[in-house]
């Protein structure tokens, strides 16, 4: 047994000390999580192929992707909910195929849906999943102040959740998986189906926690979420991890490319074709409003590309050429834009 | 043991059940506070068992009126005439299967028009040749023809010809077992009892028909109560799987399933949290159609033994029957339907021993039906010790072989 330290596991609030004994089977270098050769098959279809990655302490890791592209199931598979057909899960060095109960302990989740139980209050939804999490009955009242104030709902413990905002109901919902002081927490695109200011209000918390010191896995769709809140980002598309780097490495492996985005109708397929056979363009796609073109340059491409939009029949609305950003890289990896 | 998340974990059987109690703890909550428990375990039973009670009569028992035709007119077709016809100081006789019965004189060429007419509930015809067939028997006469008491009475009203049948196997009983002693003196060259010699059946032997039809008659809305609450337990016990598939589409269950608790542990607090629903909801009942509208549902540890059984056996049986739905209405619809199926054919909306030969036996293939003959049994004051156990044995089996092959089906359609 190797004795890893995690360092710093500080929720934002109080940290407890069983933390700082978490004891491994030998996770490399103080790595939360380490996962290899993950595969998920349902029926004939493959899920989740061979994906695999590993998460430091304190750092905070995106896995991006479109919708169905595998981001659920592989943590699902994470946190001890799915088995995988083939692959290891080791949380803080700790196998999850046979120490489950020791490494689920570990994990935190806050799934997609509000798995809150409507007809409780926040307040019982957090002592039933944290005596669920076997925390001591005093150490679970002091960790449900501290988590309700973390997620701003410290006044509104006795509501019902079925009484609450959609936007309260998310951050009780990110509130129960901080219970138990998890060494890695996960949040499966938290931020879905809410108002902008609940949706900035949680980016927040998240960042708070990241800057605390926890290990975080973020699943999204959103590109700019993925950006703002993730030291490192893994791209997954069709069940498969295409990309993994920081922002500047995935940025930097397609190049100083810039991303030209054209607001077109028309034949698409002939003008995307049509100027993919430009000089200086490396791909063009369409897009739901017109074309997603990225170029060596865009200057010098504007001109031929406005030109080939006459020449196909296209009507053009505007161009605007964008900084490189995760949504240039995900067209180049993917070859295809990451949609909603 | 403590481990890296600072956790206390309980070992060996205390750890394993403390999520389980846990988990039945938050569902009987949730279930409360909700008003499922109190609508489907309670209020509904009751309404109904009231509003079949009141169907039936508004009187907690039924008295059925069966005519007596004497077609033969010999002393002993008389003498049974008059032994039942007779006015009792205790009012109508009562009979085990349906109520209270009295008996009406009737001429036997209007017997039939009597019933049809709904005059009568039913009649019992004494043939041509019933004294003379009584004192052969009797005498232990090998030749004597058969005694055959015919039975009229209307389809629709079974309850009253399952009533009218009992009588009737009374009275041809009393005569062959008589036959049977005559026969037995005979082969033995003793000489005949004086009153059998002439063939006349002592007042006291027919008489035995309330005598040994015995107890005190089932009490409908006794019957009623048992019956429309074990309709509900269908589907209170249909939570178990649908609530499963709730959680499963709401994302519930990944969260349940992240934690140390194991999906046995969830099942088995739901179950019990269903189990305790059920047994709370039938004692509620029990105890407001006993106190509130004066039912009698017989001895307390019989109904008490009954209940747990019955619960045990419907939560099985509906654990097998939700398993098969994958989604929540489906489990909603399989409940419904085998609910109602089973309740039709168990009896739950006819009164006790009503129906065919062929349904009434059916019904004892299905767990309520076995538990409404035995609290049928019990309420009439004819149930033993014996015939308790053996039905609560039956449920307990039913229970145990259903809700085991419901649980590893539910196993594996909702948590793989």
């Amino acid at each position: 047994m190797v004795q890893v330290g995690t360092g710093g596991q500080a929720t934002g609030t109080s940290a407890g000390p069983g933390h700082e004994g978490a004891t491994g089977e030998g996770s490399a270098a103080g790595h939360v999580l380490e996962c290899s050769g993950l595969v998920r098959r349902f029926g004939d279809r493959v899920a989740v192929d061979h994906v695999g990655f590993r998460i430091a302490a304190n750092e905070t890791f995106g896995l991006l992707g479109p919708n169905g592209a595998g981001k659920t199931t592989t943590i699902s598979m994470i946190a001890g909910i799915l088995a995988p057909d083939e692959g290891e899960i080791r949380i803080a060095g700790i196998p999850m195929t046979t120490r489950a109960g020791a490494a689920k302990a570990l994990v935190g989740l806050v799934p997609q849906d509000l798995a809150l139980y409507p007809d409780l209050t926040i307040l019982e939804n957090l002592r039933f999943f944290g005596r669920l999490q076997q925390l001591p009955r005093r150490r679970l009242a002091a960790r449900i102040a501290e988590v309700l104030e973390v997620v701003g709902l410290a006044d509104r413990a006795r509501d019902r959740v079925q009484e609450c905002s959609g936007g309260m109901k998310r951050r009780a919902n990110i509130a129960v998986g901080l219970l138990h002081e998890p060494k890695l927490l996960i949040l499966d695109e938290p931020t879905v189906g809410i108002d902008p200011q609940s949706r900035n209000q949680i980016l927040e918390s998240i960042e708070q926690l990241g800057a605390a010191g926890m290990s975080v896995l973020y699943t999204t769709h959103y590109m700019e979420e993925a950006e703002r809140l993730c030291d490192r980002i893994g791209i997954i598309d069709n069940g498969r991890l295409v990309a993994e780097g920081t922002r500047r490495e995935l940025i930097e492996r397609v190049g100083e490319q810039d991303r030209i985005s054209v607001t077109a109708s028309g034949p698409l397929a002939e003008f995307a074709a049509a100027v993919a056979a430009l000089p200086g363009v490396t791909s063009a796609e369409p897009v739901e409003t017109g074309l997603a073109v990225t170029a060596v340059t865009a200057a010098e491409v504007l001109a031929p590309l406005v030109a080939a939009g006459e020449r196909v029949g296209v009507s053009i609305g505007s161009v605007q050429v964008v900084e490189p950003d995760l949504e240039t890289v995900f067209l180049e990896v993917t070859g295809k834009a990451l949609r909603d | 043991m403590t481990d890296g998340a600072g956790t206390a974990r309980p070992t060996g059987r205390r750890g394993w059940l403390r999520p389980v109690l846990l988990v039945m703890r938050t569902d009987l909550l949730r279930r409360v506070r909700n008003r499922s428990a109190i609508i489907t375990g309670i209020i509904g039973p009751l309404a109904m068992a009231a509003a079949f009670s009141l169907l039936l009569g508004g009187t907690d028992t039924v008295t059925f009126t069966i005519g007596l035709a004497d077609a033969d007119g010999s002393p002993a077709s008389r003498a049974v005439v008059t032994a039942l016809t007779a006015p009792s100081e205790q009012g109508p006789a009562e009979d085990s299967e349906g109520g209270r019965v009295q008996f009406e004189l009737v001429a036997p060429g209007e017997a039939a028009a009597a019933v049809d007419d709904d005059d009568l509930d039913a009649a019992i015809v004494l043939p041509p040749g019933f004294g003379a067939a009584a004192a052969a028997s009797s005498a232990g006469d090998d030749g004597a023809r058969a005694v055959t008491v015919t039975v009229l009475h209307d389809p629709t009203r079974s309850v009253a010809g399952q009533v009218a049948r009992s009588v009737a196997d009374e009275i041809t009983a009393e005569v062959n077992r008589r036959a049977l002693v005559g026969a037995g003196l005979a082969a033995a060259g003793a000489p005949r009892p004086a009153a059998d010699a002439q063939g006349e059946p002592s007042a006291q032997a027919v008489v035995l028909v309330p005598d040994q039809a015995g107890g005190d008659g089932p009490d409908l809305t006794a019957y009623y109560g048992a019956a429309m609450f074990i309709l509900f337990l269908y589907f209170t016990v249909g939570f178990v799987a649908r609530s499963l598939v709730v959680d499963r589409d709401g994302g519930i269950l990944g969260r349940l399933m992240a934690t140390p608790l194991t999906p046995a542990q969830l099942i088995m607090g739901r179950t019990l949290a269903v189990a305790v629903l059920g047994v709370g909801g039938f004692v509620v009942v029990w105890l407001v159609t006993s106190g509130a509208f004066g039912a009698d549902w017989g001895p307390p540890a019989g109904v008490l033994a009954m209940v747990v059984a019955t619960v045990l056996a419907i939560a099985g049986l509906g654990l097998l029957v939700s398993s098969l739905g994958r989604t929540e209405r489906q489990v909603e619809s399989y409940t419904a339907l085998v609910a109602f199926v089973l309740a039709l054919i168990g009896g739950n909306f006819i009164g006790p021993g009503a129906g065919s030969d062929i349904l009434r036996q059916m019904a004892l293939y299905t767990p309520n039906g076995q538990a409404l003959a035995a609290f049928t049994d019990l309420g009439a004051g004819v149930a033993t010790v014996d015939s308790i156990a053996r039905a609560a044995g039956i449920l307990l089996a039913i229970g145990l072989v259903t809700g085991v092959v419901g649980l590893l089906r539910i196993h594996r359609t909702v948590f793989r």
